[in-house]
């Protein structure tokens, strides 16, 4: 460090040549110029966001009006008149913005950072295009973690950089969440549904037992054939057909006929419907018999048992079909390369813009990252450590979600040792 | 309070509330209709996925739009070639008399009649469908070029006729030599059709033109004309024009063929953008002539193009004019193209080549009196002597359209330049069709059966969807990727089999009770380690680590089952004294002895390469130096061992059990020791024995189960997608196992038989139909698996044995092709087939599971 020449330069003259306080002036720095780094990335990403979705939106408005009433109709020019006015609003607040971020950059380009590099070139960085910076060599063991933990800071809570190999991958991590709990919210009904029918509904015959190699085959049927018929199915004639009757404005331009997160948790939630139903019948075959002969012969109908007496008991046992199901569908990857999962959404599928959960949009997912960053990206040896750390957080939920069902499952068994009398 | 007072009450109410009751019933019914459609929701799943695929296998339509008869007034009116526009509204027919006429396809109005060639001295013809440019052959020799265009503007309703704005919409009218239709979307489109004559050259035969072929390209025509005397003139018609004075400027470059014996010629078609002429005689045969060099034609191959004693009454150039069709009087009509044979050296002239034909479609006797190629698809129409239309396909063979357009013999034919309508000519009337190809490409054998394509030197199973260049044929055979999917499962099967049923009877039959459940949920959990989690590993870390230690990584696979019977044996030899002390810590000495395979893999690795490989195993396997010997000897090592497991048992099973009865243990252990060792032995020396005899054949294993190494591989592939299938065999096989009633266990030790023995002999037998299920459902797995080969398997959709190579199974093909694939376009219905296909494979496999599943329950209940 001490022979390494550095230089730190404010409006393109240097404050400091030496290393020790070319690194004191970047500590005094860095910190303002970062955080109207971030500043500026914000008003970029929300606030023009924000602009271009009102445009759009009062675009499609008047393009609404023509669909319905006629390109000559006297709504329609009123309607123009209004989106006249509106884009003149948007407009001018958009020039505010640009004036922002202009000052945000002009004051950031202050600040220079001149290093030598390995070959003996001197090179100077902008002090905004720097993340982090440390003597690497200088660091007691405290700092060390501190810079190990703003690293974990950054995985878990920033949006990606370079190309997805470098930054964060919240967007993934609420991409899995949000796809995930869609996924439950469909599936569990309907496993229990079918479970119980089943098991207390239909009279045990040629049916039922056909019925259960059925459900059985499903789960053994390929996760990419799900995708497909997810892509067919929901996609192209479900979303095709809604973009056709709510979203006309927009068309040729697909809404919902295309892939997005709902039809990705649909598609999962056919995928892990088996293992819903599967261990619901379990649950509710454990259920002793005993029990429910009790609730019959105190006058309660079929029904009042299931729900009073059946569902109680069996519920632990449907909420490990409930969490193995989402530990299958949280690491199931391939079906959704093809129902909505991409490299890189510009949107989370969950914002502050209403209506909040925007169900039709495409999403990022830890699985599909891994798969990206490692195998479809660039420069894949740079996401190296990308993909490892991403490998290891979806290693870390399923485990944890597994661990839980195993739990469930245990607490159940006592429960029904407890239960026989 | 209430209820004392009931129960005195002799008349109390025993009816249930009505709310209950509802209630009851409502759930009932939600939870049979619920139940009764999440299921049939499940099976929807099949159904969709059949209904997107079936449109695949069915013919085309053909929808008649509209029949105009011509006026016969005049025999004149022989057409001799025809067409229509691009929207289908106008058809023009270009006449025996040196006419070309325009008519409305709907009505027969004429629109314009043009003069391309003085009357009475037109005697041959042709058309260029991809230019829409025509040639003609005068009496005295001379050519005339030009084409049929129409010039489409959308006008303003004021300036033309009232009559015309006052047009409904779908309709048209005939104003001035030119059509105005109103489209459904309401605008004016005028079509004006014409009929420059661009180019004409004298006297390029002798004597009047019999046959003639032409093609334009860049600022020309390049022309084949056959004249008196059976020669045939190959022209370069080159124009330019000068820019100031407008004056165009013709350069002619001529060569003639000359035939060197055989039958007079009768048809030429010039193919491949020029480079080639095809002559075919009164005999059948076709003689390719090279034209690259047009003053120097050479023969460049010949073939009988017909059988013998028919003769060939059409010939046209399919699309691209690679491949040439041939009609004969028979009806049938084949494909032929040129391809280079497969031959040696590498340094032949490319264009020494062969014709081969490609597909041939049976007629009904009638003559093939009428051959066009479409100028979008790989289809062509052909029309009969008894009237009757097909509509063909040239690579797949599949009869696209079939039907009979009148009782006369069809005269000129032609798709619209869309290939979405059309039109054939016959003696009485101009008939047009409305067309729909649907899926000409696609049969059940094009999918599953070599094809051969254009330009291959061979029938061939190709998967290749897309590529760079627009003229490119989609070649659509599954079997690479079914080939693939096999393998796949073959080599993955191959390392979790073992493993997960010997850890099943393990975890069964020799842990304590206590540790069972435990190690049980730590296999299991297993099963949810995400695929996407075992493919990158796979891919990123095994992968580069296999490739840098391929030797040590066989040696290991021999290695390590070799050590762990050799300690057993071993372990069986030490005093009992000492075994008993030992006993505790089995599992742990046995778990050190990983370790030591390893290394023992690790040293032997570098020393097997240089005995067997000549040192490099890489370059071996590439094809490079080295004997056969050592791949053999690889490949038949675990053959050999299997042998001698066999006739060792059959010989001295025997032996041993006596020994058994009459010696003491360790003497016996000793001999069993002794017994493993000459086995070792024995299996080495028939391993060595059998690639000698082998190589001294000089059959070579490179190309079958070994080749050139690939980074990504199946060997990879199966390793990893072996550890994603042990969870799932092993958590039935176990259930299986432990199904067995302990009874039998109790039976079997009691009456003196060891526990391995009482495993092996009582146990697995009679859970056999459990194993089997366990080891189908693992099948299942293995065959729909997409994240791990996907990321591992290299993705190339090659047909190769070779353990060492890539391929491409289905299920990453469709994770590959579908995001990309245009909806409902052939390649998305064709990736939704091999869903189903893999729908169907795992159906099959489970259900089959299931039902011996079922049986075995059934049976273990019984014991």
């Amino acid at each position: 460090m001490e022979d390494t020449p550095g230089q730190f330069r404010i409006d393109g003259e240097a404050v400091a040549t030496n290393p020790s306080t070319t690194l004191r002036e970047f500590r005094r720095h860095h910190h303002a110029v970062a955080t109207r780094f971030e500043r500026r990335y914000n008003l970029q990403k929300q606030d023009f966001g924000e602009l271009h979705a009102r445009a759009e939106r009062a675009r499609l408005e008047v393009k609404k009006v023509e669909v319905r009433y006629g390109a000559d109709s006297p709504r329609h020019e009123t309607s123009l008149r209004l989106l006249e006015g509106e884009m003149r609003a948007i407009e001018s607040q958009r020039r505010a913005l640009e004036e922002e971020v202009r000052l945000l950059d002009e004051e950031n380009a202050r600040y220079e950072l001149v290093m030598q590099t390995s070959t003996g070139q001197d090179a100077s960085i902008p002090l905004a295009d720097i993340v982090r910076g440390f003597p690497a060599n200088q660091l007691s063991t405290a700092s060390k973690l501190g810079v190990y933990g703003s690293r974990w800071r950054e995985f878990l809570s920033d949006d990606p950089r370079e190309a997805n190999s470098e930054g964060g991958v919240l967007p993934a991590i609420v991409g899995t969440v949000i796809m995930t709990l869609l996924m439950s919210i469909a599936v569990v009904p309907f496993g229990v549904l079918a479970a119980l029918y089943l098991r207390e509904y239909a009279k045990a015959g040629l049916v039922v037992s056909a019925v259960r190699i059925a459900i059985n085959n499903m789960a053994g049927v390929p996760s990419i054939v799900f995708g497909v018929f997810g892509l067919g199915f929901f996609c192209y004639i479900i979303g095709g057909g809604l973009d056709q009757l709510l979203f006309a404005e927009k068309l040729p331009n697909p809404t919902y006929g295309r892939g997005g997160v709902l039809w990705a948790s649909l598609t999962l939630a056919l995928l892990t419907l088996p293992v819903v139903v599967v261990s619901t019948e379990e649950a509710l075959a454990a259920v002793p018999r005993s029990m429910r002969e009790g609730s019959y012969a105190c006058g309660a109908s079929k029904w009042q048992t299931i729900r009073r007496i059946v569902l109680p008991r069996a519920m632990p046992g449907i909420m490990t079909g409930f969490i193995l199901a989402m530990a299958r569908g949280a690491g199931e990857v391939a079906p959704l390369m093809l129902v909505g999962a991409v490299k890189l959404a510009p949107d989370l599928p969950i914002d502050a813009v209403a209506p909040y959960l925007h169900p039709d949009r495409s999403f990022m997912h830890l699985g599909f990252h891994i798969y990206d960053v490692g195998f479809q990206s660039q420069n894949s040896e740079a996401g190296k450590p990308m993909v490892y750390t991403t490998t290891l957080l979806l290693i870390a939920i399923i485990a944890f979600l597994n661990i839980a069902a195993v739990w469930m499952r245990t607490r159940l068994r006592r429960r029904f040792v407890g239960g026989t009398f | 309070m209430a209820t004392p007072r009931n129960a005195e009450r002799r008349g109390r109410n025993r009816r249930t509330r009505w709310a209950v009751r509802f209630a009851d019933r409502l759930a009932a019914a939600c939870i049979s209709v619920g139940g009764i459609g999440t299921i049939l929701a499940v099976s929807a799943v099949f159904l969709f996925l059949a209904s997107v695929v079936v449109p695949l296998f069915q013919t085309g339509d053909a929808a008649p739009v509209a029949t105009t008869p011509i006026d016969a007034s005049g025999g004149a009116r022989r057409a001799l070639h025809v067409g229509t526009d691009e929207y289908r509204v106008l058809g023009w027919s270009l006449d025996a008399d040196g006419t070309v006429r325009v008519f409305r396809a709907d009505t027969g109005d004429g629109v314009a009649t043009m003069r391309v060639a003085p009357s009475d001295s037109l005697v041959a013809t042709s058309f260029d469908v991809a230019s829409r440019s025509f040639a003609l052959g005068l009496a005295d020799g001379s050519l005339v070029f030009g084409r049929v265009v129409f010039r489409t503007d959308f006008p303003d309703p004021a300036s033309i006729s009232e009559q015309g704005s006052s047009l409904a919409p779908g309709t048209a009218m005939v104003v001035d030599g030119a059509v105005v239709e109103k489209t459904p979307d309401g605008t004016l489109r005028r079509q004006t059709p014409a009929a420059p004559v661009d180019v004409r050259v004298p006297s390029v035969v002798r004597g009047a033109v019999r046959a003639l072929d032409h093609i334009a390209i860049n600022s020309g025509y390049l022309v084949a004309a056959l004249g008196e005397g059976d020669s045939v003139a190959v022209c370069h018609v080159a124009r330019s024009e000068n820019e100031f004075t407008g004056e165009v400027s013709l350069s002619v470059r001529r060569g003639v063929l000359v035939p060197r014996g055989g039958a007079a010629p009768e048809r030429v078609v010039v193919a491949e953008a020029g480079s080639i002429v095809y002559v075919v005689d009164a005999a059948g045969r076709a003689t390719l002539w090279d034209t690259r060099d047009v003053t120097s034609p050479t023969v460049a191959a010949a073939a009988d193009v017909v059988e013998s004693g028919r003769r060939v009454t059409a010939l046209a150039p399919l699309l691209g004019r690679t491949t040439i069709l041939v009609g004969s009087d028979d009806g049938a009509v084949t494909t032929w193209f040129r391809y280079a044979p497969e031959k040696g050296g590498d340094d032949e002239p490319e264009y020494v080549s062969a014709l081969s034909q490609g597909q041939r479609f049976g007629g009904d006797r009638a003559p093939v009196t009428a051959l066009t190629a479409s100028a979008r698809e790989r289809v062509f129409v052909a029309g009969y002597g008894d009237g009757r239309v097909r509509v063909l396909q040239a690579t797949s063979g599949k009869k696209v359209v079939d039907f009979k357009a009148g009782a006369t013999p069809v005269t000129a034919a032609a798709f619209a330049p869309k290939s979405d309508g059309l039109v054939v000519l016959d003696a009485n009337a101009f008939r047009s069709y409305d067309l729909d190809l649907k899926h000409p490409e696609v049969t059940v054998r094009s999918l599953f059966r070599p094809v051969w394509y254009e330009g291959y030197p061979r029938a061939e199973h190709v998967w290749q969807s897309s590529a760079g260049t627009d003229d490119f044929e989609p070649k659509l055979g599954l079997w690479p990727l079914v080939f693939g999917t096999l393998k796949a499962t073959f080599y993955s099967m191959l390392f979790g089999v073992p493993l997960a049923l010997l850890a099943a009877i393990f975890t069964s039959e020799f842990v304590s009770p206590g540790a069972r459940p435990r190690l049980k949920t730590l296999i299991e959990s297993m099963a949810s380690l995400p695929s996407v989690v075992l493919g990158f590993l796979a891919a990123l870390v095994i992968a580069p680590f296999v490739q840098r230690a391929v030797p040590s990584v066989i040696v290991g696979f021999i290695a390590i089952p070799a050590v762990f019977l050799a300690a057993a044996y071993a372990w069986q030899a030490i005093p009992q004294t000492v075994v008993r002390r030992l006993d505790r810590f089995r599992l742990w000495i046995a778990l050190a002895l990983l370790p030591v395979a390893l290394l023992i893999a690790r040293m032997g690795g570098p020393w097997m390469e240089r005995a067997l490989f000549g040192g490099d195993m890489m370059g071996w396997l590439a094809g490079g130096a080295g004997g056969v010997f050592g791949g053999w000897f690889v490949l038949a090592l675990p053959v050999s061992a299997f042998a001698t497991v066999f006739v060792m048992g059959r010989l001295t099973g025997r032996a041993i059990r006596d020994l058994a009865a009459r010696s003491t243990r360790s003497r016996v252990a000793g001999f069993d020791l002794a017994r493993f060792v000459a086995g070792a032995m024995l299996t080495i020396v028939l391993a060595t024995a059998f690639a000698a005899v082998l190589a001294a054949l000089g059959v070579d294993p490179r190309g079958g189960l070994m080749g050139t190494y690939v980074q990504r591989n199946a060997l990879v592939v199966g390793f990893v997608m072996g550890f994603a299938i042990i969870p799932i065999i092993y958590t039935i096989a176990e259930d299986a196992l432990s199904a067995v009633p302990d009874h039998l266990r109790a039976a079997s030790l009691g009456a003196g038989a060891t526990p391995w023995q009482t495993a092996i002999r009582i146990v697995l037998p009679t859970a056999m139909s459990g194993l089997f299920s366990a080891i189908m459902i693992g099948l299942g797995r293995a065959v729909g698996e997409t994240m791990i080969v996907l990321m591992a398997a290299g993705n190339t959709p090659v047909l190769e044995m070779n353990a060492f190579s890539g391929f491409r199974t289905l299920s990453a093909n469709i994770a590959v092709e579908l995001p990309e694939a245009v909806r409902n376009s052939t390649h998305y219905r064709t990736l939704f087939l091999a869903a189903l296909l893999l729908f169907f494979m795992t159906f099959v496999i489970n259900t089959v599971a299931e039902i011996v599943r079922m049986r075995f329950r059934k049976r273990s209940a019984q014991i």
